[in-house]
Protein backbone atom coordinates (compact mmCIF):
# COMPACT_ATOMS: atom_id res chain seq x y z
CA UNK A 1 0.00 0.00 0.00
CA UNK A 2 1.30 3.44 -0.82
CA UNK A 3 2.05 5.83 1.99
CA UNK A 4 -1.18 7.65 2.69
CA UNK A 5 -0.94 11.42 3.05
CA UNK A 6 -3.22 12.94 5.62
CA UNK A 7 -3.78 16.58 6.44
CA UNK A 8 -5.19 17.41 9.86
CA UNK A 9 -6.63 20.88 10.36
CA UNK A 10 -7.87 22.88 13.28
CA UNK A 11 -8.50 26.56 13.87
CA UNK A 12 -4.95 27.46 14.72
CA UNK A 13 -2.95 24.60 13.29
CA UNK A 14 -1.66 24.04 16.79
CA UNK A 15 -2.45 21.80 19.69
CA UNK A 16 -5.80 20.52 18.58
CA UNK A 17 -4.72 19.40 15.14
CA UNK A 18 -1.50 17.88 16.46
CA UNK A 19 -3.43 16.02 19.13
CA UNK A 20 -5.70 14.50 16.51
CA UNK A 21 -2.78 13.83 14.18
CA UNK A 22 -0.97 11.83 16.86
CA UNK A 23 -4.04 9.73 17.55
CA UNK A 24 -4.50 8.99 13.86
CA UNK A 25 -0.86 8.03 13.44
CA UNK A 26 -1.16 5.59 16.31
CA UNK A 27 -4.37 4.10 14.92
CA UNK A 28 -2.99 3.66 11.42
CA UNK A 29 0.20 2.13 12.77
CA UNK A 30 -1.90 -0.51 14.51
CA UNK A 31 -3.75 -1.12 11.25
CA UNK A 32 -0.41 -1.31 9.48
CA UNK A 33 -1.26 1.43 7.03
CA UNK A 34 1.81 3.55 6.31
CA UNK A 35 0.98 7.23 6.53
CA UNK A 36 2.40 10.71 6.66
CA UNK A 37 0.38 13.13 8.73
CA UNK A 38 0.71 16.91 8.57
CA UNK A 39 -1.11 19.58 10.52
CA UNK A 40 -2.30 23.00 9.43
CA UNK A 41 -4.76 25.81 10.06
CA UNK A 42 -8.21 25.52 8.54
CA UNK A 43 -7.55 28.62 6.50
CA UNK A 44 -4.61 26.87 4.83
CA UNK A 45 -6.58 23.77 3.89
CA UNK A 46 -7.55 24.79 0.38
CA UNK A 47 -4.05 25.77 -0.70
CA UNK A 48 -2.39 22.82 1.01
CA UNK A 49 -4.89 20.40 -0.47
CA UNK A 50 -3.90 21.59 -3.91
CA UNK A 51 -0.17 21.53 -3.28
CA UNK A 52 0.16 18.41 -1.11
CA UNK A 53 -2.69 16.41 -2.65
CA UNK A 54 -3.51 14.49 0.53
CA UNK A 55 -5.53 11.28 0.44
CA UNK A 56 -7.65 12.53 3.30
CA UNK A 57 -8.28 15.75 5.16
CA UNK A 58 -9.27 15.44 8.79
CA UNK A 59 -10.59 18.32 10.79
CA UNK A 60 -11.37 19.25 14.37
CA UNK A 61 -14.00 21.59 13.02
CA UNK A 62 -15.80 22.48 9.84
CA UNK A 63 -13.89 22.63 6.56
CA UNK A 64 -14.23 24.63 3.38
CA UNK A 65 -15.18 22.52 0.37
CA UNK A 66 -12.31 20.50 -1.06
CA UNK A 67 -12.32 17.73 -3.67
CA UNK A 68 -10.66 15.21 -1.41
CA UNK A 69 -12.39 12.95 1.15
CA UNK A 70 -12.82 14.60 4.54
CA UNK A 71 -13.57 13.40 8.04
CA UNK A 72 -14.76 15.50 10.94
CA UNK A 73 -12.85 14.27 13.96
CA UNK A 74 -14.05 16.37 16.89
CA UNK A 75 -15.02 13.11 18.61
CA UNK A 76 -11.33 12.21 18.93
CA UNK A 77 -11.04 15.16 21.27
CA UNK A 78 -14.14 14.54 23.32
CA UNK A 79 -13.66 10.79 23.56
CA UNK A 80 -17.30 10.14 22.63
CA UNK A 81 -17.94 7.72 19.74
CA UNK A 82 -14.28 7.60 18.88
CA UNK A 83 -14.49 4.33 16.98
CA UNK A 84 -16.97 5.77 14.56
CA UNK A 85 -14.39 8.36 13.50
CA UNK A 86 -11.58 5.82 13.21
CA UNK A 87 -13.81 3.57 11.09
CA UNK A 88 -14.67 6.46 8.81
CA UNK A 89 -11.00 7.32 8.41
CA UNK A 90 -10.18 3.72 7.61
CA UNK A 91 -12.99 3.44 5.09
CA UNK A 92 -12.10 6.61 3.26
CA UNK A 93 -8.41 5.75 3.11
CA UNK A 94 -8.56 2.08 2.21
CA UNK A 95 -11.47 2.17 -0.18
CA UNK A 96 -9.75 4.77 -2.25
CA UNK A 97 -7.00 2.45 -3.31
CA UNK B 1 13.59 22.96 51.25
CA UNK B 2 17.01 22.63 49.71
CA UNK B 3 15.47 20.70 46.85
CA UNK B 4 13.03 23.50 46.02
CA UNK B 5 15.78 26.09 46.09
CA UNK B 6 17.92 24.02 43.75
CA UNK B 7 14.92 23.32 41.52
CA UNK B 8 13.92 26.97 41.32
CA UNK B 9 17.39 28.02 40.29
CA UNK B 10 17.59 25.67 37.33
CA UNK B 11 17.45 26.98 33.79
CA UNK B 12 13.86 27.13 32.58
CA UNK B 13 14.06 24.26 30.11
CA UNK B 14 15.50 21.90 32.71
CA UNK B 15 12.94 22.91 35.30
CA UNK B 16 10.15 22.25 32.84
CA UNK B 17 11.63 18.92 31.84
CA UNK B 18 11.76 17.69 35.43
CA UNK B 19 8.29 19.02 36.21
CA UNK B 20 6.67 17.41 33.19
CA UNK B 21 8.52 14.17 33.86
CA UNK B 22 7.12 13.96 37.37
CA UNK B 23 3.59 14.85 36.29
CA UNK B 24 3.78 12.42 33.39
CA UNK B 25 5.09 9.55 35.45
CA UNK B 26 3.01 10.05 38.59
CA UNK B 27 -0.25 11.54 37.34
CA UNK B 28 -0.51 10.42 33.77
CA UNK B 29 0.87 7.00 34.74
CA UNK B 30 3.22 6.94 31.79
CA UNK B 31 6.09 4.50 31.86
CA UNK B 32 9.21 6.33 33.10
CA UNK B 33 10.87 6.14 29.69
CA UNK B 34 7.81 7.59 27.96
CA UNK B 35 7.47 10.26 30.62
CA UNK B 36 11.10 11.18 30.05
CA UNK B 37 10.63 11.35 26.29
CA UNK B 38 7.54 13.54 26.74
CA UNK B 39 9.44 15.78 29.14
CA UNK B 40 12.36 16.18 26.76
CA UNK B 41 10.05 17.05 23.89
CA UNK B 42 8.31 19.72 25.95
CA UNK B 43 11.63 21.16 27.08
CA UNK B 44 12.95 20.96 23.54
CA UNK B 45 9.84 22.71 22.28
CA UNK B 46 10.43 25.51 24.79
CA UNK B 47 14.02 25.89 23.67
CA UNK B 48 12.87 25.93 20.07
CA UNK B 49 10.22 28.55 20.74
CA UNK B 50 12.72 30.71 22.61
CA UNK B 51 15.11 30.49 19.70
CA UNK B 52 12.42 31.47 17.22
CA UNK B 53 11.14 34.36 19.29
CA UNK B 54 14.68 35.55 19.87
CA UNK B 55 15.37 35.57 16.14
CA UNK B 56 12.12 37.36 15.44
CA UNK B 57 12.59 39.96 18.15
CA UNK B 58 16.19 40.47 17.16
CA UNK B 59 15.19 41.31 13.61
CA UNK B 60 12.15 43.41 14.38
CA UNK B 61 12.93 45.33 17.56
CA UNK B 62 15.87 47.43 16.32
CA UNK B 63 13.82 48.62 13.34
CA UNK B 64 10.80 49.25 15.51
CA UNK B 65 12.85 51.24 18.01
CA UNK B 66 14.19 53.50 15.30
CA UNK B 67 10.68 54.00 13.89
CA UNK B 68 9.42 54.92 17.33
CA UNK B 69 12.26 57.36 17.86
CA UNK B 70 12.00 59.03 14.48
CA UNK B 71 8.22 59.27 14.17
CA UNK B 72 7.23 59.56 17.80
CA UNK B 73 4.84 56.67 17.24
CA UNK B 74 3.93 55.28 20.62
CA UNK B 75 3.45 51.61 19.74
CA UNK B 76 6.37 50.38 21.79
CA UNK B 77 4.74 47.22 23.16
CA UNK B 78 5.43 44.55 20.61
CA UNK B 79 3.15 41.54 20.26
CA UNK B 80 5.51 38.59 20.20
CA UNK B 81 2.82 35.94 20.13
CA UNK B 82 1.45 33.11 22.23
CA UNK B 83 4.59 31.07 21.62
CA UNK B 84 6.61 33.68 23.48
CA UNK B 85 4.00 33.77 26.24
CA UNK B 86 4.42 30.04 26.71
CA UNK B 87 8.17 29.89 26.51
CA UNK B 88 9.13 33.11 28.31
CA UNK B 89 6.35 33.80 30.79
CA UNK B 90 4.24 30.75 31.59
CA UNK B 91 6.09 27.47 31.29
CA UNK B 92 9.25 28.79 33.00
CA UNK B 93 7.27 29.68 36.12
CA UNK B 94 9.01 27.82 38.93
CA UNK B 95 5.75 26.39 40.12
CA UNK B 96 4.13 25.71 36.75
CA UNK B 97 4.24 21.94 37.15
CA UNK B 98 2.18 22.18 40.32
CA UNK B 99 -0.52 24.05 38.44
CA UNK B 100 -1.31 21.09 36.22
CA UNK B 101 -2.41 18.71 38.97
CA UNK B 102 -3.92 21.58 40.96
CA UNK B 103 -5.98 22.60 37.95
CA UNK B 104 -7.21 19.07 37.43
CA UNK B 105 -8.03 18.65 41.11
CA UNK B 106 -9.98 21.91 41.19
CA UNK B 107 -12.00 20.87 38.17
CA UNK B 108 -12.77 17.48 39.73
CA UNK B 109 -13.80 19.03 43.04
CA UNK B 110 -15.99 21.56 41.26
CA UNK B 111 -17.66 18.76 39.35
CA UNK B 112 -18.40 16.80 42.50
CA UNK B 113 -19.72 19.94 44.18
CA UNK B 114 -21.87 20.55 41.09
CA UNK B 115 -20.27 23.95 40.64
CA UNK B 116 -19.55 23.15 37.03
CA UNK B 117 -20.70 20.72 34.34
CA UNK B 118 -17.53 21.07 32.34
CA UNK B 119 -14.64 18.65 32.42
CA UNK B 120 -11.78 20.57 30.90
CA UNK B 121 -9.78 17.89 29.13
CA UNK B 122 -7.60 20.49 27.45
CA UNK B 123 -4.83 20.45 30.01
CA UNK B 124 -2.44 22.11 27.60
CA UNK B 125 -4.58 25.24 27.83
CA UNK B 126 -4.19 25.49 31.58
CA UNK B 127 -1.34 27.73 30.55
CA UNK B 128 -3.89 30.43 29.71
CA UNK B 129 -5.19 30.40 33.31
CA UNK B 130 -1.58 30.60 34.48
CA UNK B 131 -1.23 34.12 33.10
CA UNK B 132 -2.97 35.28 36.28
CA UNK B 133 -0.37 33.38 38.27
CA UNK B 134 2.46 35.07 36.40
CA UNK B 135 0.98 38.53 37.06
CA UNK B 136 0.24 37.85 40.72
CA UNK B 137 3.65 36.29 41.29
CA UNK B 138 5.30 39.52 40.11
CA UNK B 139 3.03 41.54 42.38
CA UNK B 140 3.27 39.41 45.51
CA UNK B 141 6.33 37.19 45.08
CA UNK B 142 4.22 34.51 46.70
CA UNK B 143 3.73 31.10 45.11
CA UNK B 144 0.65 30.62 47.25
CA UNK B 145 -1.11 33.70 45.91
CA UNK B 146 -0.07 32.83 42.40
CA UNK B 147 -1.73 29.46 42.77
CA UNK B 148 -4.82 31.11 44.27
CA UNK B 149 -4.97 33.42 41.25
CA UNK B 150 -4.79 30.39 38.97
CA UNK B 151 -7.65 28.68 40.78
CA UNK B 152 -9.86 31.77 40.70
CA UNK B 153 -9.20 32.18 36.97
CA UNK B 154 -9.98 28.55 36.30
CA UNK B 155 -13.21 28.69 38.27
CA UNK B 156 -14.36 31.84 36.50
CA UNK B 157 -13.59 30.46 33.06
CA UNK B 158 -15.25 27.10 33.78
CA UNK B 159 -18.37 28.95 34.85
CA UNK B 160 -18.32 31.03 31.67
CA UNK B 161 -17.89 27.86 29.68
CA UNK B 162 -20.99 26.40 31.32
CA UNK B 163 -23.04 29.52 30.62
CA UNK B 164 -22.01 29.70 26.96
CA UNK B 165 -22.16 25.96 26.35
CA UNK B 166 -25.69 25.60 25.04
CA UNK B 167 -25.60 28.51 22.55
CA UNK B 168 -22.28 27.24 21.18
CA UNK B 169 -23.49 23.65 20.98
CA UNK B 170 -26.67 24.70 19.19
CA UNK B 171 -24.92 27.05 16.79
CA UNK B 172 -22.26 24.59 15.65
CA UNK B 173 -23.67 21.14 16.30
CA UNK B 174 -20.93 20.38 18.81
CA UNK B 175 -22.75 18.08 21.17
CA UNK B 176 -21.52 17.84 24.70
CA UNK B 177 -18.77 20.41 24.19
CA UNK B 178 -17.99 23.61 26.04
CA UNK B 179 -15.15 26.07 25.58
CA UNK B 180 -13.28 26.85 28.82
CA UNK B 181 -10.76 28.91 26.96
CA UNK B 182 -9.45 31.89 28.89
CA UNK B 183 -9.56 34.40 26.05
CA UNK B 184 -12.33 33.30 23.76
CA UNK B 185 -15.14 32.59 26.17
CA UNK B 186 -14.62 35.72 28.26
CA UNK B 187 -15.62 37.91 25.32
CA UNK B 188 -18.94 36.19 24.75
CA UNK B 189 -20.81 38.93 26.65
CA UNK B 190 -19.62 41.47 24.07
CA UNK B 191 -21.34 39.38 21.43
CA UNK B 192 -24.52 39.30 23.51
CA UNK B 193 -24.60 43.04 24.03
CA UNK B 194 -23.73 44.00 20.45
CA UNK B 195 -26.35 41.66 19.10
CA UNK B 196 -28.96 43.07 21.45
CA UNK B 197 -28.11 46.63 20.38
CA UNK B 198 -28.14 45.83 16.68
CA UNK B 199 -31.53 44.18 16.92
CA UNK B 200 -32.94 47.48 18.15
CA UNK B 201 -32.31 49.00 14.74
CA UNK B 202 -34.30 47.34 11.95
CA UNK B 203 -31.93 48.71 9.33
CA UNK B 204 -28.82 47.27 10.97
CA UNK B 205 -30.51 44.06 11.99
CA UNK B 206 -31.12 43.22 8.34
CA UNK B 207 -27.46 43.26 7.29
CA UNK B 208 -25.90 39.85 6.81
CA UNK B 209 -22.63 39.09 5.03
CA UNK B 210 -21.82 35.76 3.44
CA UNK B 211 -18.94 33.76 4.92
CA UNK B 212 -18.27 31.90 1.70
CA UNK B 213 -17.75 35.06 -0.35
CA UNK B 214 -15.38 36.50 2.21
CA UNK B 215 -13.37 33.32 2.40
CA UNK B 216 -13.16 33.09 -1.37
CA UNK B 217 -12.07 36.67 -1.88
CA UNK B 218 -9.71 37.07 1.01
CA UNK B 219 -8.90 33.59 2.24
CA UNK B 220 -6.01 33.16 -0.15
CA UNK B 221 -4.38 36.39 0.99
CA UNK B 222 -4.73 35.79 4.67
CA UNK B 223 -2.17 33.06 5.08
CA UNK B 224 0.44 33.33 7.83
CA UNK B 225 3.16 33.55 5.20
CA UNK B 226 1.62 36.44 3.29
CA UNK B 227 0.55 38.38 6.38
CA UNK B 228 4.01 38.00 7.84
CA UNK B 229 5.71 39.04 4.62
CA UNK B 230 3.56 42.14 4.24
CA UNK B 231 4.06 43.16 7.88
CA UNK B 232 7.80 42.76 7.51
CA UNK B 233 7.90 44.84 4.33
CA UNK B 234 5.78 47.57 5.87
CA UNK B 235 8.08 47.64 8.87
CA UNK B 236 11.09 47.92 6.59
CA UNK B 237 9.58 50.76 4.60
CA UNK B 238 8.41 52.71 7.62
CA UNK B 239 11.76 52.07 9.25
CA UNK B 240 13.53 53.51 6.20
CA UNK B 241 15.57 50.36 5.70
CA UNK B 242 17.44 49.58 2.49
CA UNK B 243 15.59 47.50 -0.08
CA UNK B 244 17.64 44.45 0.81
CA UNK B 245 17.00 44.88 4.51
CA UNK B 246 13.30 45.44 3.88
CA UNK B 247 12.97 42.27 1.86
CA UNK B 248 14.90 40.46 4.55
CA UNK B 249 12.46 41.70 7.15
CA UNK B 250 9.60 40.46 5.01
CA UNK B 251 11.15 37.02 4.77
CA UNK B 252 12.14 36.91 8.44
CA UNK B 253 8.70 37.79 9.75
CA UNK B 254 7.09 35.39 7.29
CA UNK B 255 9.56 32.69 8.30
CA UNK B 256 8.66 33.20 11.93
CA UNK B 257 4.94 32.82 11.18
CA UNK B 258 5.57 29.64 9.21
CA UNK B 259 8.19 27.96 11.38
CA UNK B 260 6.79 28.75 14.79
CA UNK B 261 3.80 26.35 14.51
CA UNK B 262 6.16 23.56 13.50
CA UNK B 263 8.26 24.14 16.60
CA UNK B 264 5.15 24.38 18.74
CA UNK B 265 4.26 20.93 17.40
CA UNK B 266 7.29 19.53 19.18
CA UNK B 267 6.07 20.88 22.48
CA UNK B 268 2.60 19.53 21.79
CA UNK B 269 3.95 16.11 20.90
CA UNK B 270 5.49 16.02 24.32
CA UNK B 271 2.60 17.26 26.35
CA UNK B 272 -0.19 15.31 24.61
CA UNK B 273 0.51 11.92 26.20
CA UNK B 274 0.76 13.62 29.58
CA UNK B 275 -2.50 15.50 29.14
CA UNK B 276 -4.27 12.47 27.69
CA UNK B 277 -2.98 10.25 30.49
CA UNK B 278 -4.13 12.69 33.14
CA UNK B 279 -7.52 12.90 31.51
CA UNK B 280 -7.98 9.15 31.09
CA UNK B 281 -7.11 8.48 34.69
CA UNK B 282 -9.83 10.84 35.85
CA UNK B 283 -12.59 10.20 33.36
CA UNK B 284 -13.35 6.84 34.90
CA UNK B 285 -14.50 8.40 38.18
CA UNK B 286 -17.38 10.47 36.85
CA UNK B 287 -20.87 9.09 36.62
CA UNK B 288 -22.55 12.09 35.12
CA UNK B 289 -23.08 13.59 31.71
CA UNK B 290 -20.50 16.33 31.50
CA UNK B 291 -19.57 18.92 28.92
CA UNK B 292 -16.14 18.21 27.53
CA UNK B 293 -14.09 21.40 27.66
CA UNK B 294 -12.15 21.98 24.46
CA UNK B 295 -9.81 24.53 22.94
CA UNK B 296 -11.55 27.36 21.09
CA UNK B 297 -9.64 26.16 18.02
CA UNK B 298 -12.57 23.86 17.29
CA UNK B 299 -14.65 26.97 16.64
CA UNK B 300 -12.11 28.85 14.60
CA UNK B 301 -12.70 26.64 11.57
CA UNK B 302 -16.37 27.49 11.41
CA UNK B 303 -16.97 29.64 8.32
CA UNK B 304 -18.59 32.50 10.19
CA UNK B 305 -15.84 32.68 12.80
CA UNK B 306 -13.10 32.49 10.23
CA UNK B 307 -14.63 35.07 7.92
CA UNK B 308 -15.11 37.50 10.81
CA UNK B 309 -11.53 36.89 11.87
CA UNK B 310 -10.26 37.63 8.36
CA UNK B 311 -12.13 40.96 8.28
CA UNK B 312 -10.79 41.93 11.68
CA UNK B 313 -7.12 41.64 10.76
CA UNK B 314 -6.76 44.99 8.97
CA UNK B 315 -9.18 46.55 11.46
CA UNK B 316 -7.03 45.53 14.41
CA UNK B 317 -3.96 47.09 12.84
CA UNK B 318 -5.90 50.29 12.19
CA UNK B 319 -7.26 50.33 15.73
CA UNK B 320 -3.75 49.98 17.08
CA UNK B 321 -2.74 53.20 15.36
CA UNK B 322 -5.82 55.29 16.00
CA UNK B 323 -6.78 54.36 19.55
CA UNK B 324 -5.49 57.06 21.90
CA UNK B 325 -3.28 55.62 24.59
CA UNK B 326 -2.81 52.25 22.91
CA UNK B 327 0.80 51.09 22.93
CA UNK B 328 0.47 47.66 21.42
CA UNK B 329 1.72 46.84 17.95
CA UNK B 330 -0.18 43.72 16.82
CA UNK B 331 2.23 41.44 15.04
CA UNK B 332 2.84 37.77 15.82
CA UNK B 333 -0.68 37.02 17.06
CA UNK B 334 -2.56 38.85 14.32
CA UNK B 335 -3.79 35.84 12.43
CA UNK B 336 -4.35 33.80 15.58
CA UNK B 337 -6.07 36.20 17.93
CA UNK B 338 -8.50 37.68 15.43
CA UNK B 339 -10.75 34.66 14.97
CA UNK B 340 -10.10 33.39 18.50
CA UNK B 341 -11.26 36.33 20.53
CA UNK B 342 -14.43 36.73 18.53
CA UNK B 343 -15.27 33.02 18.25
CA UNK B 344 -17.58 32.89 21.27
CA UNK B 345 -19.40 36.05 20.23
CA UNK B 346 -20.64 34.47 17.03
CA UNK B 347 -23.35 32.21 18.49
CA UNK B 348 -24.82 35.25 20.26
CA UNK B 349 -24.60 37.23 17.04
CA UNK B 350 -26.60 34.50 15.34
CA UNK B 351 -23.53 33.68 13.21
CA UNK B 352 -24.17 36.96 11.39
CA UNK B 353 -20.79 38.18 10.22
CA UNK B 354 -21.74 41.84 10.15
CA UNK B 355 -22.78 41.65 13.80
CA UNK B 356 -19.73 39.58 14.66
CA UNK B 357 -17.56 42.14 12.93
CA UNK B 358 -19.00 44.98 15.03
CA UNK B 359 -18.61 42.87 18.16
CA UNK B 360 -15.06 42.14 17.06
CA UNK B 361 -14.23 45.83 16.83
CA UNK B 362 -15.38 46.29 20.41
CA UNK B 363 -13.49 43.18 21.49
CA UNK B 364 -10.23 44.39 20.02
CA UNK B 365 -10.58 47.88 21.42
CA UNK B 366 -10.84 46.27 24.84
CA UNK B 367 -8.09 43.77 24.04
CA UNK B 368 -5.61 46.43 22.91
CA UNK B 369 -6.17 48.50 26.03
CA UNK B 370 -5.88 45.51 28.35
CA UNK B 371 -2.68 44.40 26.63
CA UNK B 372 -1.32 47.94 26.95
CA UNK B 373 -2.21 48.05 30.63
CA UNK B 374 -0.66 44.67 31.43
CA UNK B 375 2.46 45.07 29.31
CA UNK B 376 4.79 46.10 32.13
CA UNK B 377 3.55 43.33 34.38
CA UNK B 378 3.87 40.77 31.58
CA UNK B 379 7.40 41.86 30.74
CA UNK B 380 8.34 41.83 34.42
CA UNK B 381 7.02 38.28 34.72
CA UNK B 382 9.38 37.11 32.00
CA UNK B 383 12.30 38.87 33.68
CA UNK B 384 11.41 37.30 37.03
CA UNK B 385 11.59 33.87 35.43
CA UNK B 386 15.11 34.51 34.28
CA UNK B 387 13.90 34.55 30.66
CA UNK B 388 13.61 38.28 29.98
CA UNK B 389 12.26 39.86 26.83
CA UNK B 390 14.50 42.21 24.86
CA UNK B 391 12.00 45.01 25.29
CA UNK B 392 8.50 45.55 26.57
CA UNK B 393 6.19 42.96 25.06
CA UNK B 394 2.77 41.37 25.05
CA UNK B 395 0.81 38.69 23.27
CA UNK B 396 -2.65 39.69 22.07
CA UNK B 397 -3.70 36.07 21.98
CA UNK B 398 -3.32 35.62 25.71
CA UNK B 399 -2.81 38.94 27.53
CA UNK B 400 -6.15 40.19 26.28
CA UNK B 401 -8.08 38.17 28.82
CA UNK B 402 -10.06 40.47 31.12
CA UNK B 403 -10.07 37.82 33.86
CA UNK B 404 -6.32 37.94 34.43
CA UNK B 405 -6.40 41.72 34.16
CA UNK B 406 -9.06 42.04 36.85
CA UNK B 407 -7.23 39.64 39.15
CA UNK B 408 -3.97 41.53 38.65
CA UNK B 409 -5.73 44.80 39.46
CA UNK B 410 -7.24 43.38 42.64
CA UNK B 411 -3.91 42.05 43.86
CA UNK B 412 -2.17 45.31 43.04
CA UNK B 413 -4.45 47.03 45.54
CA UNK B 414 -2.93 45.02 48.35
CA UNK B 415 0.68 45.08 47.34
Amino acid sequence: MNVKKILVACGTGGVTSKNIAMKIEKYLKEKQIPCKVDTCKVIEVRELTESLKPDLVVSATQLPAVNVPTVKATALLTGVNVNKVYDEIYQKLVNKQ
Amino acid sequence: MGFFQWYGSLPAAVMIMIGIFIVGWVLARLKPLNALKAAIYVAGGIIGLNTMVGMFAGAVIPVLSSVIQSTGMNLDVIDLGVGSAQSYVIFPLKFYSILLPVGLAVNIVMIFLKWTDTFDVDIFNYYVFALSSAFVYVETNSVMWAVVAFIITEMAVLKLADITAKPIQDAYGLEGVSIPHGNAVVYAPVGMIVNWLIEKSPALAKIDWSPEKIEEKFGGMVQPSTIGFVMGIVLGIVGKQTSGATLNLGVTVAAFMIIFPKVLNILIEGITPVADGMRENTEKRFHRQLNIGLDAAVLVGMPDVMATGILLIPVTILLAFILPGNRVLPLADLAIATPFLVSCCMPYCKKNIFRGFIAGIVVFIIALYICTDTAELYTAAAALNGTPFQSISTSIGICSTPVSWIIAKIFSLFH
